[in-house]
């Protein structure tokens, strides 16, 4: 798959774990992990410029809070035009595996 | 994108928040992290802006290049901040008396007659026209008596005005409401004013129940000369204070249509007789005094106004006229044509005087900026040069040339940034005392010149293109290097890059030549304020002071004016100290003058112009004490009483326009207005200037003031004494007090003052072309010193081997001053052709001299020649001292 294309995955991934609520980077891998089945395992490399690329598109917010074990961490909140864009890319995702399952069914 | 802006700015911060997140994940998880340093690195750049910041890294790599040569970017800033300052300010001057539009709705639609009218014709006008959606009338007061204080210090200025003079400029009061139709009827009938803003916020405290109140107005007087009191006086007077029912508050920008006046209340023009005691202008059909701004209907241009206007102008002339009108006067009420001025822009003395003044002013101005740009060039080209190690090695490390460009761009721009920043107050300052220095006549003139948005804008265009003036071409040049030869290249070469210098010296020469212009316009202005200066007025003004005091508002009419005048003056005469005085109508050089068709037996005008002539109205011993010899004939005398037979003195142009070659002594001159009188003239007195210094003295008559042909205004006194001005003030106030002490004295003044006064204009000019013709010598010294300090560094090793082989120091001087010279020749050579060229159009401002003056020409060559010694010997004495044997060891 193009670069693009995985990159689309990963931000898929992650809007989709802040919709759930609020979460720092580490709790985001951790769901990711656990809800995938512990089939995928994001990369700290990836996401952690991701998320920063997505807070300056606007699309998620951070916050500086207290974490569950009394460190201060970095809460990522998903924003409203985050919302959007991940009700967009589910479709999107959607949309490519139905075109590749129907294609592999073909032959 | 903004957030982006402020992680750059809060860089460390960023870092330091990037890292604390890492740990965090790190202290959850026992995992490898990957690089590191790659992460953060992309987490970076992820939340800045890549183009921010590399624009914030050129500045604050080019506020480290600036720091480091602290002295040079301090000399560069200043004459930028200089140089921009000077324009903001004169821009600002321009911007407000000929660029600004009036605060009115619709300003475009309004006109203004050109001369005053009188207030009966401004009623016809109001009530017949047919091409104005309205017409209103307004006269200027100054000095009104407020609170009930005589205290010149406590009066205000305020106008007169038609009732529906806010609704033809279409402005509301901002509290209460403003004039209105209804204050228009009845002479005296409405004691009512609407104050401004600003006497609202001042003398009232901004009290929010203002309106309602009353104020205590007094007496005060019209602003300006322009009234004609018409003949007779008939009801006797007394000045009085009396309230006035504050109608409004107008707004804080509103002024009126006049540029220059703060008028602190407007009053109905009904209420004349109040401010103005004793004249009874709202009757008068011959005093003119009723500056009348309309408003055109959307359908009609100011051509078809004027042609409709004119006609009605006419009608209204015959009708008052009336029967019985003869064939000629009829032609001259032909002559007698109004002109719609465009008012949008509002009515201005100071811009009909000072327009082109000020727009050379603006030219010179630019001219100083400009050459204030070609010595930053050339700095930058300097240093572009010094940098050129430095340049070649980041080119060769990869960086490509726009990135170098915009880099050294943005240097330039910092420089223009902080000039324009630091021009803001330095043009402000500048724009008040270039204003306090117009303003110095009589009446001060008022303005609001605190920098407002468009001469901020106005700085920062010219901020913006000063930088690409002075920056493009040396960014362009300094990074045009080979970097193999740069890197090679050795800091001294034997005998330099010659072709390198040509650039500076071709701004140097460029420099040259436009400070040649305004040394050329220096010369041509200083030279004409000297020979108005020293102009033989036909008298000496020296020791003569005038003093004018207002009979006709202290309450006296007719024939008491000239007893009081009389009186006034024998109680001069006595005062110790005081040689001579004597007293006229319209004074000296106080801009107050009086014209009048006139008759002559056997003389045949061929047009209504030679029937033309100016006269005065003048004092016992006059001629005497002003100094004006008699040619002819007698003075005036005490027989020549109210009622003994008109006789008059006329000057020699008018005996010679009318008498030729015939002696004019006993013959009759008919004074032919609309009062009718025949002179017979008793004398001939030498021409003099005693009006304005520039033009050839008219052709005028005198005629006694106990023989007044014309209503007398006021009366001014000249007094010739060698007494200290206190103490020469104190005793023409006492004897005015002492004669009567309701006389109220308008002024007390040197007549080198009003002289002064009344050449303000070139006074200005002089002052400020000497200001600017300097700014441009020091910034050319300074450029061409510049120049020749580097040249001579270059050519430190070939002035050594000169001096080893036995040179002498006198030649090695020359060589450098002859170098500096040939630049300067350059100059004068492009200089002088364009300053001839452009001189021309400064014709009409020169006085005893022509636009191509040789002497001026002159000046010009040898001021430049002093410069360029100046600036060339202190470089060329240092290459003297250079030492042979270091020269040629430092390779």
């Amino acid at each position: 798959m193009p670069r693009d294309a995985l990159q689309g995955t990963l931000d898929l991934l992650v809007l989709q774990t802040l919709a759930r609520g609020t979460q720092h980077g580490y709790g985001i891998t951790c769901h990711i992990l656990a809800a995938s089945g512990q089939q995928l395992r994001v990369e700290e490399g990836s996401l952690y410029p991701a998320l920063r690329r997505m807070e300056s598109a606007g699309l998620i917010k951070a916050e500086w809070k207290q974490s569950e074990n009394n460190r201060r961490a970095r809460y990522y909140q998903l924003t409203k035009k985050g919302a959007g864009r991940l009700a967009q890319e589910m479709q999107k995702w959607e949309q490519h595996t139905a075109a590749v399952k129907s294609f592999l069914e073909f032959a | 994108m903004l957030r982006k802006f402020m992680n750059s700015l809060r860089r460390k911060r960023l870092d330091e928040e990037i890292q604390e997140e890492i740990e965090f994940h790190r202290s959850q998880s026992s995992g490898p992290f990957g690089n590191l340093t790659a992460i953060r690195e992309q987490m970076r750049d992820a939340s800045t802006s890549a183009a921010f910041e590399s624009l914030l890294q050129d500045i604050r790599y080019g506020l480290r290049i600036l720091a480091r040569t602290p002295g040079v970017s301090a000399i560069a800033i200043l004459s930028l901040a200089l140089g921009i300052g000077a324009n903001a300010a004169i821009f600002s001057l321009v911007d407000r008396v000929m660029l600004s539009f009036l605060p009115v709705t619709q300003p475009e639609q309004l006109v203004l007659f050109d001369e005053v009218q009188p207030y009966p014709r401004f009623k016809e006008f109001r009530n017949r026209s047919q091409v104005f959606s309205g017409v209103a009338g307004t006269a200027s007061l100054a000095d009104v008596a407020f609170n009930g204080s005589d205290n010149p210090e406590n009066s205000l200025t305020g106008r007169l005005v038609s009732g529906n003079y806010f609704d033809v400029l279409g402005v509301q009061a901002m509290m209460g409401r403003a004039l209105s139709d209804v204050e228009d009827t009845g002479p005296g009938a409405h004691p009512e004013v609407v104050i401004s803003y600003a006497l609202w916020q001042g003398r009232f405290h901004a009290d929010p129940a203002i309106v309602g109140k009353t104020i205590r107005l007094g007496a005060g007087r019209l602003n300006s000369g322009w009234g004609s009191s018409g003949f007779e006086q008939d009801q006797p007077v007394v000045p009085s204070n009396r309230d006035f029912l504050i109608l409004g508050v107008m707004p804080p920008g509103f002024f009126g249509e006049t540029v220059g006046e703060r008028p602190d209340f407007w009053a109905p023009l009904t209420m004349e007789e109040h401010f103005l005691p004793g004249r009874h202008w709202l009757s008068r059909r011959t005093a003119r005094w009723v500056q009348i701004i309309a408003r055109l209907k959307p359908c009609c241009s100011v051509g078809q106004a004027e042609a409709a206007n004119n006609i009605l102008n006419r009608q209204l002339l015959v009708e008052e006229e009336g029967a019985g009108l003869s064939e000629a006067r009829r032609r001259e009420l032909e002559q007698d044509k109004i002109k719609l001025l465009d008012g949008s822009k509002g009515f201005s003395g100071l811009r009909n005087e000072f327009a082109k003044p000020l727009w050379i002013l603006m030219a010179m101005v630019c001219v100083v900026l400009l050459i204030a740009c070609a010595n930053l060039a050339n700095l930058l080209l300097a240093r572009g040069t010094a940098r050129r190690r430095e340049i070649g090695t980041r080119m060769a490390l990869g960086v490509d040339r726009p990135r170098l460009v915009r880099q050294l761009m943005t240097e330039s721009f910092l420089l223009s940034l902080f000039g324009a920043v630091l021009s803001v107050p330095i043009g402000w300052l500048a724009s008040r005392a270039l204003f306090t220095m117009v303003s110095a006549g009589d009446p001060a003139l008022a303005l609001n010149l605190a920098p407002d948005g468009r001469v901020l804008l106005f700085t920062g265009a010219v901020a913006i293109l000063t930088t690409l003036l002075f920056g493009v071409a040396p960014a362009l040049r300094s990074t045009r290097v080979d970097i193999h030869s740069v890197l090679k290249e050795s800091e001294r070469s034997t005998t330099g890059n010659r072709s390198r210098v040509t650039g500076e010296k071709a701004v140097v020469v460029i420099q040259v030549a436009l400070s040649t212009t305004l040394l050329f316009g220096m010369a041509l202005f200083t030279r004409t304020l000297y020979n108005l200066r020293t102009q033989d007025l036909g008298y000496s003004p020296e020791r003569l002071t005038t003093a004018r005091i207002d009979p006709i508002g202290a309450g006296y009419k007719g024939e008491q004016i000239g007893e009081i005048a009389q009186r006034v003056l024998e109680k001069l005469r006595t005062q110790p100290g005081i040689v001579a005085a004597s007293y006229s109508d319209n004074g000296l050089f106080v801009g107050r003058d009086s014209g009048t068709h006139i008759r002559v037996n056997g003389f045949q005008p061929s047009s209504p112009k030679d029937s033309l002539a100016r006269f005065d109205q003048v004092g016992p011993g006059y001629f005497s004490t002003v100094g004006i010899p008699l040619l002819l004939g007698r003075d005036f005398a005490d027989t020549d009483t109210a009622h003994a037979p008109r006789v008059t003195v006329i000057n020699e142009s008018m005996a010679r326009f009318y008498f030729g070659k015939r002696s004019p002594l006993g013959q009759t001159i008919f004074y032919d207005s609309r009062l009718k009188f025949t002179l017979t003239v008793i004398g001939v007195a030498k021409d003099v200037r005693d009006h304005l210094v520039r033009d050839q003295p008219p052709r005028r008559f005198y005629v006694s003031y106990m023989q007044p042909v014309d209503g007398q205004m006021g009366t001014d006194y000249e007094i010739r004494s060698s007494l200290a001005p206190a103490v020469l003030d104190r005793q023409i106030r006492q004897a005015v007090h002492s004669a009567s002490p309701r006389l109220r004295i308008e002024y007390i003044r040197p007549l080198d003052k009003s002289i002064d006064n009344s050449l303000l204009r070139e006074r200005l000019i002089a002052r400020l072309s000497i200001l600017f013709g300097f700014l441009s010598l020091l910034l050319g010294c300074a450029g061409l010193f510049g120049i020749m300090a580097y040249s001579v560094g270059r050519r430190t090793r070939e002035i050594g081997i000169r001096i080893a082989i036995g040179g002498q120091p006198h030649n090695v001087v020359w060589t450098v001053v002859s170098e500096a010279l040939l630049l300067v020749v350059g100059g004068l050579l492009i200089g002088i052709p364009v300053a001839l060229l452009l001189s021309r159009y400064l014709q009409s401002l020169l006085f005893g001299l022509t636009p191509a003056d040789g002497w001026s020409i002159f000046a010009v060559i040898v001021t430049t020649g002093l410069m360029t010694l100046v600036a060339s010997i202190i470089p060329a004495r240092r290459a003297t001292r250079i030492d042979p044997v270091s020269a040629l060891r430092c390779e």
